[in-house]
């Protein structure tokens, strides 16, 4: 891992949650906010997979930061939380993994097709257990000042 | 008198809700700011029941001339992920909660976050030319293959805002966009203008992949909303179904024409 390729993977993936962040019509004063969850996620699972640990650990590990990230930013910014967890989750879906199923199905590479398939399915799990985990920590709620 | 205010914070409330639901929102958040506002004015005796593409909010009005009742039923044919209007929504029903807001601002405040205009279609084909072209170097594209994307993500995403404005099944609607990208790749891989086929079609499907109904799918079922879930998860499946049907079907098409 050179440093230019990680100088590389910190501006593309900034940039494609920034763009997939506008798509969204996510408030301007979040965006940036945004950008930077989408390299926190991307550079751990880049990080993780670069250390040839499996792709579900690092979605796994990605999607709790994610998530907690999300949870504390959302309580300071005063913002739903969906605001910064679909940014941030967005470089790691297995898009790619999606594409080579569907390749591999439709030109008759069973194999390939049910390996790429099984490696998605699990992924999505490794996403939504993780989101499921963090939701379940308890975070302390700020008290409503009565007025 | 307070059976006229009543009413208006009903149909307030109910309103914010559909406002929510458009815009791609999860059930719990839906629920909470219903009853957020309802509590603001005071109004406890109430029955809610959300779906994905519904509200039932009714309300019961006791006073000295006897027991009314008052329901709104909303339905949500269809939805359109803007998250930035459940931004402004939530921190109107966070000012209501904390009383800093009466009903008249509030119906004005709802009023002109409905009619807030669309953000201009040519800014969304930019951010979509951004995006793909940002997700095909990230996943392997080099530089030329990345600036190819950024140029059919431009393209195929006109077609994508048309298709937002018709009643046509998603299953459809994907898949076409599917066939479009995939096919203008290959073309532009078969001229020798790209060299990695499948880091530019990757990148042209990220921002058609639904996020948003995954995480919405995963906050309800944790929540306890099966069946908002459920229907969350069809509507992932669907699209996704649709994007590699699409790109399937125009990887076969030009195999047997022996351009790849």
């Amino acid at each position: 891992m050179d440093i230019l390729s990680i100088l590389v993977n910190v501006a593309v993936s900034f940039l494609s949650t920034f763009g997939y962040c506008i798509i969204f019509n996510i408030p301007k004063r979040q965006l940036v906010f945004c950008g930077l969850l989408g390299i926190v996620s991307w550079m751990i699972y880049y990080t993780m997979t670069y250390f040839s640990l499996s792709e579900v650990l690092a979605t796994f590990a990605a999607t709790c930061a994610i998530v907690l990230l999300s949870r504390v930013l959302s309580k300071l910014r005063k913002c739903p939380v969906t605001i910064f967890i679909i940014p941030g989750i967005i470089p790691i879906i297995p898009g790619s993994l999606l594409y080579y199923t569907a390749y591999n199905f439709f030109t008759g590479d069973m194999d390939a097709c049910g390996r790429y398939g099984f490696l998605t399915i699990k992924i999505i799990f490794a996403i939504v257990f993780a989101i499921i985990v963090v939701f379940a920590i308890p975070m302390k709620r700020k008290k409503k000042s009565k007025t | 008198m307070e059976n006229d205010l009543s009413i208006r914070v009903i149909d307030l409330a109910s309103k914010a809700g559909r406002l929510l639901l458009e815009s791609g929102s999860d059930i719990t958040r839906v629920e909470d700011t219903i009853s957020h506002i309802l509590a603001a004015f005071d109004i406890r005796d109430y029955d809610l029941y959300t779906l994905t593409n519904g509200i039932f909010l009714s309300s019961l009005n006791k006073s000295k001339e006897g027991k009314s009742d008052y329901t709104r039923i909303n339905t949500i044919p269809s939805q359109a992920t803007n998250l930035g209007r459940i931004d402004a929504i939530n921190t109107l029903s966070r000012d209501i909660a904390d009383g800093k807001c009466t009903i008249d601002e509030a119906e004005q405040r709802l009023e002109k976050i409905q009619n807030a205009p669309p953000m201009k279609p040519i800014i969304r084909l930019l951010a979509t030319a951004l995006a793909s072209g940002a997700f095909c170097i990230m996943f392997g594209g080099n530089l030329i293959d990345g600036l190819v994307c950024a140029a059919i993500g431009f393209l195929y995403y006109i077609v994508a805002i048309r298709f937002e404005k018709t009643q046509l099944s998603k299953l459809l609607t994907t898949g076409v966009c599917g066939v479009i990208f995939a096919t203008l790749a290959i073309l532009s891989f078969h001229f020798g203008l790209c060299q990695n086929l499948d880091k530019v079609i990757i990148g042209d499907i990220m921002p058609l992949i639904p996020g948003l109904s995954t995480v919405n799918a995963v906050r309800d079922i944790a929540a306890g909303d099966y069946l908002s879930g459920a229907v969350r998860i069809i509507d992932a499946l669907v699209i996704t179904v649709g994007i590699a049907v699409g790109v399937g079907v125009s990887i076969i098409v030009f195999t047997s024409l022996g351009l790849i």
